[in-house]
């Protein structure tokens, strides 16, 4: 059956797997992408043509923007990216693939086409660009400017020229007369050169520079529509001729035929699918009634084993019956399958317990009920516990005393099923033969015992004479374990016996440990081990070798120990051995070594000290000098040793004088046995010079014996150099510091003075020696003191510079200063000191006071003035009102009286009084002008001036027109210099220049050509403005007088005017912070020059 | 709507918003640059047309551009991206100032590492991108942020959806001549430009006159060596342009007037009168538009 399960399995399983297969077959095209990308390859070929067409609508002037191009363009290769990023075709093998590759390289191609085509395109929009707007322009302006130049009847050979030009360009540019270029070509060069070299043919005078320009533009766009017409006819060519929809129908036509086959392929697998799909539903169902037959099989099998199993049973039962044992079987969940006769018998009184199906433990409670298990009465439950628990784990045989003292051996097996077969056998016979056996045993072992105690006392009386043997060796066993010498007994270096100290001295757990060694060798340090075995075999040979000498051993935890050796002979076990007594001198071996390590370093430290040191014995004689000290003297340390140093280094005092032996401090220092320090004195080199020196002389004594002395020194020039530059330098800033009229003193940080100069002696009431030590506190009353000592600690705090005033009361009054506290630095840039600088500055702050007084009393005056002068203004305003009113009104009713008498009653009156009225008239208006003048002068003294930046040109311009307005018989000609400006207010110039302007045209008002100029020019870096004319000029006599009201240089009957004019425009620039001024000459004209402020 | 050269600006464009927010933040981060100074905005800013307003513009440590930044405005409407075109796309775009030394100076493992630090980033490109935070992720959403950088509605875009009194009688005069005089041979379609190339000088040396020749002034030819190229510039567009000053890619023209000027001069090689300039200029000042409802 399973053979036959697994077999259907597999074809399941087979055919699953297949199905699979063929239903991806079946997919390995995709109908809706094949849709799309037979859209896409119609649809390139319609931008294709959409392109084309575009280009030639745009080179016919049809279309006029670029973009639809670009998007043409644009969507084209948005289309070749989805062809090349995702391959046309998904799947194949073999032939397919080669096809496959086939269709990517056509992609590839129309990848590149593209390309170049979008070139083309990007290349003729340039360039049809610029022939198109040559084409819009050159004809036209050609013809234009041709005929412009016949109507002025100027250059007929040029308009020929230009019209040919114009003809022969658009010929060529419309029919394309071979030849003819070149000719054209040659045209428009000599146009060109006439444009540049010959200017005169061209025009004259300013007409020429928009001629010449004119003529270079037609030849540069004549130019460019021969040169652009074949370059943009040559793009669209190429453009034409690329055989596109060739390319594309190519790859439709391959990419097609690949599809179609796989479609074939695609369409057989379906039909295999479903064939093979039928086939599989056909075996599924053919398997379903198999199964029934046989599980019909199957049940009747079953039926028969189950009679067959019953027979069985009984014949079994039958067979065990016949047996001498006792026999039961239990299955598996402990109840009784069957038993024999033998068993039944044995448990007769418990019959009923012995049909098949009863419990295990029913069975042998039902056993005790019956009493047939006598050992488990009185502990029942106990028992049955036991029994159950062996009975479960059968394990080896066990005897059971039943009842009538019969035996049984009972033994269990575990069957396979996990059932229990038991059997028992009765050994009751056996039993009662190992009764006797007992017996007779126990009353031997009774006679033995007696024997045994015999013999135990005469052992106890030989163990007493061990003892005391025992004692002895002990006694001596203790002796040499006590002993600190470590004792080894060899022979032939194999160890025979070590004691406790040697066991110690090794770092061994115990001599065991050493007998086990195999030779002493492991003892020894390895660098010793060859001297030691040159020992041993010489005392073999019988040569000399030491008994006693040093070496180093080598511990159990590998660390080394110094040994002293000494070996002799003994007799031990009745032979000779050799005996080694050894002691431990690692610790006078390590002091030696650290006084060697000690007298080294000493040596090199005095080698390498800076300081110069040597030593001296009780006579004085150098026991030992240092390389420095040598140095220093100018000695070799060999020529000093054993001299007596006195007379060779000190022999001098600095000033020259002998130093006697017995004053030598440094000898003193062994006779008096204290140190000796000395800074002032000089040692004498070889060469007879000397050095200042620093020395400390100190004796030396060793255990209260005096043995010489040792002297340490120092050359200290370098130091002495150093305090007279410090010494200098300090009584420089002293110098400095006191002869400065401020106070300067400098506290430490605790606030007391460390110095203070002169001038604060002299403020403070105390000297520097006093102030040193002390705080503000013990100079100044508390308040002041308090408040130096606050500004003191700001600058500790905040590091920095802090000014302030300081007021003290003196004398003469109080005193203010202006004190400049600052922190000053130590060398490694921390804060070391405070110092401080006062200025007296009271002269000053009473002078600034005095300042401020007087500029306030001034403000004050200021003030008044300024109300007096308004009042004054006031006045002077009311009083130009009543002019203008009060004086004209009654000039207005002698005029207008005058007029009406003279038109109303001329009848009465006779010509004479005509002329009086007349002049009388005349006289009124006049004094009307006047009063005028005046009003406006007074007007241009007050009023505020409005600067602003001025066109004066254009004033100037704007007045000219208007005069040239009012005179229009006059000859004048007026130059007016250009882009003339200046800041002022432009009312108030406007009047000043109208004046000077109405000047000059007054006074040239006899002159034939009257020419006025207004300009500008430069006189010491200033703008000087000036009005010029060539009228009746004035006599520079009267240059000093032209500027007051009233003031004229021409008669009235010559030049009529009020007098007022130039006042008005002195008044005007003065205000202006300008000056005026003229220059002039009689007849010959007269020159105005006015200057303004510069600021804006 | 006769045909005319230039097309109005669409109304508004489809884009993706959450790409457009997260592009915006992109575009305001100096975190773009090696030394966190300089966001793309500090050359575009919108406040000022989409440009910095300055011939040359600073990048990082203070280094001097070669070249005068472009606007921001309208760039999706470009048919190539900076002055010499090597740029396809908007995308591709951002590769450039983000690595030009001059510039922002920085690199892209040093920028996608700056922001893979920002979990509001972190949150944001997760949100929209399943890769997150990936170099070609935040190319795409600067790019479509600045697609969102639209100004319809420029008066002139009324006129030519059919308002005839949405510009003056002097600006349609303007117009006229734009047209007439050449100007839309090359500024033509939706942006003014934009669509072509060029090259500067057509009946004129400009460089001669001008002088101080660079390498940046051989525009095209960089990018593509070819001998034809030199001197070659994508056309630039002329939407907003009265508020885009200076002009040209040396940034050497100050004002509109002066601009004209040379245009007429070098590319179009014939007289332009007092008045034409005038009104060509009022017709340009017709072409600034309108950002997120607001005029510019």
């Amino acid at each position: 059956m399973t053979v036959m399960g697994g077999r259907q399995a597999a074809v399941v399983l087979a055919g699953v797997v297949i199905l699979t297969a063929l239903y991806f077959k079946t997919q390995a095209v995709d109908p809706e992408r094949h849709n799309q990308i037979i859209d896409y390859l119609r649809e390139i070929k319609h931008l294709d043509a959409t392109l084309t067409r575009d280009v030639l609508k745009m080179r016919s002037g049809v279309l006029s923007h670029s973009d639809t191009l670009v998007s043409t363009i644009t969507r084209m290769r948005a289309i070749l990216n989805v062809f090349q990023e995702h391959p046309l075709v998904i799947s194949g093998v073999g032939s397919k693939m080669v096809r496959q590759g086939e269709i990517a390289g056509r992609v590839d191609g129309y990848a590149g086409l593209l390309a170049k085509r979008a070139l083309i395109v990007e290349d003729f929009k340039s360039d049809n660009a610029i022939l198109s707007n040559s084409l819009n322009y050159f004809p036209y302006a050609a013809a234009e400017y041709s005929s412009k130049l016949r109507e002025k009847g100027g250059n007929n050979a040029l308009a020929e020229e230009i019209d040919k030009l114009r003809l022969g360009v658009m010929s060529h540019y419309v029919s394309r007369i071979s030849g003819l270029r070149h000719e054209l070509e040659s045209r428009i060069e000599s146009l060109k050169q006439i444009a540049h070299r010959s200017p005169g043919q061209l025009a004259s005078g300013a007409a020429f520079n928009r001629t010449a320009l004119e003529v270079v533009h037609l030849a540069a766009h004549a130019q460019i529509i021969l040169e652009y017409r074949d370059r943009v006819d040559s793009l669209v060519h190429k453009l034409l001729s690329t055989p596109v929809n060739e390319i594309v129908d190519d790859l439709h036509r391959l990419y097609s035929a690949f599809y179609n086959n796989l479609l074939k392929n695609a369409n057989f697998y379906r039909l295999l699918l479903y064939v093979v799909s039928l086939a599989f539903l056909a075996y599924i169902v053919y398997i379903l009634l198999k199964l029934r037959r046989t599980a019909r099989a199957l049940e009747r099998t079953n039926e028969m084993l189950e009679e067959r199993a019953e027979s069985a049973q009984e014949r079994l039962a039958a067979a065990i019956d016949g047996l001498p044992d006792m026999i039961s079987l239990d299955d598996a969940d402990g109840r009784l399958v069957v038993c024999n006769e033998g068993y039944r018998k044995l448990n007769q009184a418990a019959a009923e317990a012995l049909k098949p199906g009863t419990r295990f433990e029913d069975r042998m409670r039902a056993f005790m009920r019956a009493g047939l298990i006598p050992e488990s009465v009185g502990r029942e439950e106990d028992w049955l516990r036991e029994r159950m628990e062996r009975h479960r784990n059968p394990g080896a045989p066990f005897e059971l005393l039943c009842q009538d003292g019969q035996w049984l051996l009972i033994r269990e097996h575990r069957l396979a099923d996990g059932g229990t077969l038991t059997m028992r056998t009765d050994i009751t016979e056996r039993k009662r033969a190992e009764e006797k056996i007992i017996n007779l045993n126990e009353e031997l072992e009774q006679r033995v015992e007696k024997r045994t105690r015999d013999l135990t006392q005469e052992i106890a009386e030989r163990k007493r004479a061990e003892v005391a043997l025992r004692e002895s060796k002990e006694r001596f066993r203790i002796l040499i374990d006590g002993s600190s010498q470590g004792i080894l007994v060899h022979r032939n270096l194999r160890t025979l016996y070590v004691n406790r100290s040697f066991v110690e001295m090794f770092g061994y757990d115990g001599a065991d440990e050493i007998l086990a060694l195999e030779s002493r060798e492991a003892m020894t340090a390895p660098e010793e081990r060859a001297r030691l075995l040159g020992y041993h075999q010489a005392r073999l040979r019988g040569d000399p070798a030491p008994v006693d000498y040093e070496y180093k051993g080598l511990r159990k935890d590998g660390s080394k120990i110094w040994l002293e050796n000494r070996s002799f002979h003994i007799e031990w076990g009745g032979d000779s051995a050799i005996c080694t007594t050894l002691f431990d001198i690692t610790e006078r071996k390590r002091a030696e070594e650290a006084l060697v390590k000690s007298k080294r370093q000493n040596e090199m430290l005095l080698e390498a000290a800076g300081e110069g040191i040597y030593g001296l014995d009780l006579q004085g004689r150098t026991t030992f000098i240092n390389p420095a000290a040598a140095r220093m003297i100018g000695w070799e340390p060999e020529d000093l040793i054993g001299r007596p140093q006195h007379d060779i280094l000190h022999h001098t005092k600095p000033d020259g004088s002998p130093y006697p032996r017995e004053e030598c401090p440094i000898y003193a220092a062994f006779k008096d046995g204290q140190c000796h320090h000395v800074a002032d004195e000089v040692f004498w080199r070889k060469d007879g010079t000397s050095f200042p020196v620093e020395y400390v002389s100190t004796p030396i004594r060793v255990e209260g014996e005096m043995l010489g002395a040792v002297v340490v020194f120092t050359d200290i020039t370098e130091r002495r150099r150093a305090e007279d530059a410090l010494r200098e330098s300090e009584e420089r800033f002293r110098a400095v510091v006191d002869n400065s009229p401020t106070k300067i003193h400098i506290k430490d940080l605790d606030g007391r003075y460390t110095m203070i100069n002169r001038q604060s002696e002299i403020l403070f009431g105390v000297t520097n020696e006093e102030a040193r030590g002390k705080t503000s506190r013990d100079i100044f009353p508390k308040e002041v003191a308090d408040s130096f000592t606050g500004h003191d600690q700001a600058v500790i705090e905040s590091g920095r510079t802090i000014e302030n005033e300081e007021e003290w009361v003196q004398d003469d009054g109080v005193h203010t200063f202006l004190t400049v506290k600052f922190p000053i630095l130590g060398a490694t840039g921390e804060i070391v000191a405070v110092g401080a600088i006062g200025t007296d500055i009271t002269k000053r702050k009473r002078a600034e006071e005095e300042i401020r007084r007087l500029n306030t009393s001034l403000e004050g005056r200021v003030a008044q003035r300024t109300a007096e002068l308004e009042a004054a203004n006031k006045e002077l305003e009311a009083f130009s009102y009543s002019v203008s009113h009060d004086l004209r009104a009654p000039l207005r009713t002698i005029d207008g009286f005058s007029r009406i008498i003279l038109e109303e009653h001329a009848e009465s009156l006779d010509d004479e009084g005509k002329n009086y009225l007349e002049r009388v008239r005349a006289g009124s208006q006049k004094m009307g002008l006047l009063i005028d003048a005046i009003l406006q002068l007074s007007r241009l003294a007050r009023g505020e001036l409005k600067r602003k930046k001025l066109d004066l040109s254009k004033i100037v311009r704007s007045i000219v027109a208007e005069m040239k307005e009012s005179q229009p018989d006059r000859d004048m000609t007026f130059k007016v210099a250009r882009g003339v400006t200046a800041a002022g207010d432009e009312q108030l110039i406007k009047v000043a220049l109208q004046n000077l302007l109405g000047n000059a045209v007054k006074y040239t008002g006899k002159t034939e050509q009257a020419r006025i100029e207004f300009g500008v020019t430069n006189g010491d870096g200033r703008d000087v403005y000036f009005v010029r004319d060539n009228g009746a000029g004035f006599d520079m006599s009267y240059a000093d007088k032209l500027f007051a009201p009233f003031q004229r240089a021409h008669a009235p009957a010559e030049f009529e005017g009020t007098g007022i004019g130039l006042a008005t425009v002195q008044r005007i620039i003065n205000r202006h912070s300008g000056t005026v001024w003229a220059e002039a000459e009689v007849d010959k004209g007269a020159t105005f020059f006015f200057t303004l402020s510069q600021e804006g | 709507m006769k045909d005319e050269p230039i097309l109005p600006i669409p109304l508004s464009v489809d884009l993706d918003a959450g790409k457009v927010a997260l592009g915006e933040m992109l575009f305001n981060d100096p975190r773009l640059s090696r030394d966190d100074t300089v966001a793309c905005v500090a050359c575009h800013d919108l406040a000022k047309g989409g440009t910095d307003q300055t011939a040359r513009s600073i990048g990082i440590g203070g280094a001097v551009g070669d070249i005068n930044a472009p606007t921001v405005f309208n760039a999706g409407f470009n048919f190539v991206q900076f002055w010499d075109g090597r740029a396809a796309t908007l995308e591709d775009q951002v590769d450039g100032p983000v690595q030009n030394p001059k510039e922002m100076g920085s690199d892209w493992p040093d920028v996608l590492a700056k922001l893979r630090q920002d979990p509001d980033y972190v949150a944001a490109f997760e949100r929209i991108y399943q890769d997150g935070i990936q170099h070609g992720n935040v190319k795409d959403a600067i790019a479509t942020f600045e697609r969102s950088l639209i100004t319809p509605n420029a008066r002139f875009d009324k006129f030519l959806r059919g308002d005839a009194e949405a510009i003056t009688d002097e600006e349609k005069a303007g117009y006229e001549l734009f047209k007439s005089f050449g100007c839309a041979a090359c500024h033509n379609g939706v942006n003014v430009g934009g669509n072509m190339f060029q090259r500067i000088g057509v009946t004129g040396d400009y460089f001669a006159d001008r002088g101080h020749l660079t390498e940046a002034d051989y525009g095209r030819f960089n990018a593509t060596a070819r001998e034809r190229d030199r001197y070659v510039y994508k056309v630039p567009a002329l939407r907003n342009v009265a508020i885009t000053a200076p002009y040209f890619h040396d940034g050497s023209a100050k004002t509109l007037e002066a601009a004209v000027v040379i245009m007429v001069k070098y590319q179009l090689g014939r007289f332009l009168s007092k008045e034409e300039l005038r009104r060509i200029v009022a017709f340009l000042t017709t072409l600034t538009g309108e950002y997120g409802g607001a005029p510019l």
